[in-house]
């Protein structure tokens, strides 16, 4: 079961408030290859992974996943506290304030909400831990576009925090074939 | 309201916990390595110290019972909550 | 310890010169996996070596400098 701890995994800290910023930050909050997406694959994966190493390693980083999500929601957060009507409306989140005024919701950058087709599960464990590198490699990905979106070296750093998560995360994942695969060759020559 | 000591420790917190987490995943993969698990057991200590240290003036950091709280009143339900914290 | 399950299959493979290492060990540029096979992904295993101290750690996103990449766009 999960335990909370009432701190956050790093400091979080922007310059100024930004809606338009937040608008594109929270597609790695509700997105195809944001934190939701990344802990609900690999905490779903964990069950029927065949070894303990799998296990934990699905676990443990869908659990830190977790903690991501909710960094990328302070983020957002702060970007919109603070921002008058007509900083809202000029950064196109009219439509997101409309439905959700300043909460957060779990959708992408153009307001697309999250769908279970972002994430995969296969029972085939080498297929399920390509998926993984493979979710590791976009969300690298897509957090370089963010740095890429934003001036603020406050939030470039945050983001660049999460990407190299990511770099983390996918050698993980990799160390984590190897030992699959040997493991299902084993089973094979007996 | 005391934040900048709050921010502070949290800080060190930080630090340690995620030693912690870099530790627990590379064990994940590498489970006889015993330099790791030495190192995890050492920050496992220092961590559990400054947790402790940061309770006693701020509120428990675990629910579900792994903190205990050590206030007068509940002090889990108070401000600010993480992503209220100015860094 | 791994089983060598097929070896006729390996007749047209090309032998690499590598250390032989189990699983656990790691590979660092200059070495492949003895071996390898084709239609297969290969990850080499971290060795741990230098760390971070906790401040540098939590400023890079790990523990470990072999696995920094940094992005300074």
């Amino acid at each position: 079961m999960w335990v909370y701890e009432k701190k956050l995994q790093i400091p979080v800290r922007v310059s100024a408030p930004d809606p338009r910023m937040a608008k594109y930050v929270i597609t790695q909050y509700g997105g195809p290859e944001g934190e939701l997406s990344a802990s609900l694959r690999y905490l779903n994966m964990r069950y029927t992974m065949p070894t303990g190493r799998a296990k934990g390693v699905l676990t443990d980083i869908g659990t830190e996943e977790l903690a991501h999500m909710e960094i990328v929601a302070t983020l957002v957060y702060k970007l919109i506290e603070g921002a008058p009507m007509e900083a809202i409306k000029a950064a196109d989140l009219g439509s997101h304030y409309a439905d959700h005024g300043r909460s957060l919701y779990w959708e992408n950058a153009a307001g697309v909400p999250w769908v279970a087709a972002y994430v995969s599960a296969t029972d085939d464990p080498v297929a399920d831990l390509h998926e993984n590198m493979a979710a590791e490699q976009k969300a690298r990905a897509v957090y370089e576009n963010l740095i890429h979106l934003t001036d603020d070296p406050q939030v470039k750093d945050v983001l660049r925090w999460l990407r190299e998560r990511e770099v983390v995360h996918f050698q993980r994942f990799g160390e984590t074939l190897m030992y699959v695969e040997d493991f299902m060759q084993q089973k094979k020559v007996f | 309201m005391d934040t900048r000591n709050q921010v502070m420790m949290l800080r060190q917190i930080q630090q340690l916990s995620f030693v912690a987490v870099e530790l627990q995943l590379y064990l994940d993969t590498h489970p006889e390595d015993q330099q790791a698990l030495a190192l995890f057991n050492s920050n496992h200590t220092e961590l559990i110290q400054a947790v402790r240290k940061y309770e006693q003036a701020y509120g428990p950091m675990l629910s579900y019972g792994y903190s205990p709280n050590m206030q007068q009143c509940w002090s889990w339900v108070d401000s600010p909550w993480p992503w209220e914290i100015k860094y | 310890m791994r089983k060598k399950a097929d070896q006729s299959s390996d007749q047209n493979q090309a032998k690499f010169i590598g250390p032989i290492l189990n699983p656990g060990q790691s590979y660092y540029p200059g070495t492949t996996y003895p071996e390898m096979e084709l239609a297969r992904a290969y990850v080499p295993i971290q060795r741990m070596n230098q760390l971070y101290t906790p401040v540098q750690a939590l400023e890079t996103g790990t523990l470990f400098p072999e696995l920094y990449r940094p992005y300074p766009y």
